[in-house]
């Protein structure tokens, strides 16, 4: 009756990514609340990141990132976006879960730490977000680029050292 | 914290401030238009120099290094003479109802702000 090592390892699985989509959620909706950091530029400080980024960490697969990732992109909308929303935290969040697998390695290894890791991913969600914003409003948009280029570096650090803090105080499985 | 990082954040840095390198031609698209009593007459860009004459020889515009003025004009006040054409600021020759415009590539090349 009681369930097979292999099936609670599933559950686990299952449970840790639903979670952490959930927190993602939240956190975007907290942060959609607040102006953006910078008038006009729509730059927000990617709470949401932390999440995919403490995936990424903790578990073997960076496919349980993946999942929090795309299911955020996707839920969100329920939450409190529009539709077209959808398709700047797809790409932003597939780009950017894409440079930090990448780079997961390297942090591995110790040379690059959960900040690099977090800018890395902060920089690429951006560029993610523009590449549509050119799609749908043309290529005038890269102008945005050095803003919101740089500014995903302070908030990449934020983040970046947030996640530290929660994988260092909470605890792991 | 560890050594690549901040190789890493020089890099976006750089990344992200690559297209100000680019952005610099930003008017390479703007074209000039220059028009009489509402007909237009000539139109160009503004990156290829070149000098037009009005059919009646009143005004000789000239283009050139991507700036616009008007070499010669035959009207009594002579204004048009004076300073270059701006993608907001056209020159005009009242007297003979000749504007010189730019106009650019970006939509809202004609509003001065938007406000929601």
């Amino acid at each position: 009756m009681t369930p097979s090592r292999i099936e609670s390892r599933a559950v686990r699985r299952v449970t840790t990514i639903a979670l952490l989509t959930a927190m993602a959620l939240a956190a975007q909706w907290l942060e959609s609340l607040l102006p953006p950091i910078v008038p006009v530029i729509p730059v927000r400080l990617g709470l949401a990141n932390c999440f995919v980024l403490y995936a990424l960490l903790i578990s073997g697969r960076r496919t349980d990132a993946l999942a929090v990732t795309v299911l955020r992109a996707l839920l969100f909308v329920l939450v409190a976006g529009n539709a077209s929303q959808v398709f700047y935290s797809l790409a932003g969040g597939l780009l950017s879960w894409a440079a930090m697998a990448l780079l997961l390695p390297l942090q591995a290894s110790g040379r690059l730490s959960t900040i690099g890791l977090s800018v890395a991913g902060a920089f690429c969600f951006n560029i993610g977000q523009l590449a549509v914003g050119c799609l749908t409003a043309g290529p005038a948009m890269v102008a945005y680029l050095p803003w919101m280029g740089l500014l995903s570096i302070p908030a990449g650090i934020a983040t970046g050292l947030l996640t530290a803090l929660l994988i260092r105080r909470l605890p792991t499985r | 914290m560890k050594k690549w990082d901040f190789a890493l954040i020089a890099l976006v840095a750089v990344l992200s401030l690559l297209p100000l390198a680019f952005l610099g031609r930003a008017d390479s698209g703007a074209r000039v238009v220059v028009s009489q009593n509402g007909q237009t007459l000539y139109t160009g860009a503004l990156s290829e120099d070149a000098v037009f004459t009005t059919p009646d020889g009143g005004n000789t515009i000239e283009i050139r290094d991507g700036q616009v003025r008007m070499r010669a004009a035959s009207c009594p006040d002579g204004l048009c003479l004076n300073g270059t054409a701006a993608p907001l600021r056209p020159l005009v020759c009242l007297p003979h109802g000749v504007t010189v415009a730019i106009i650019g590539t970006e939509e809202d090349e004609p509003l001065d702000a938007i406000t929601h």
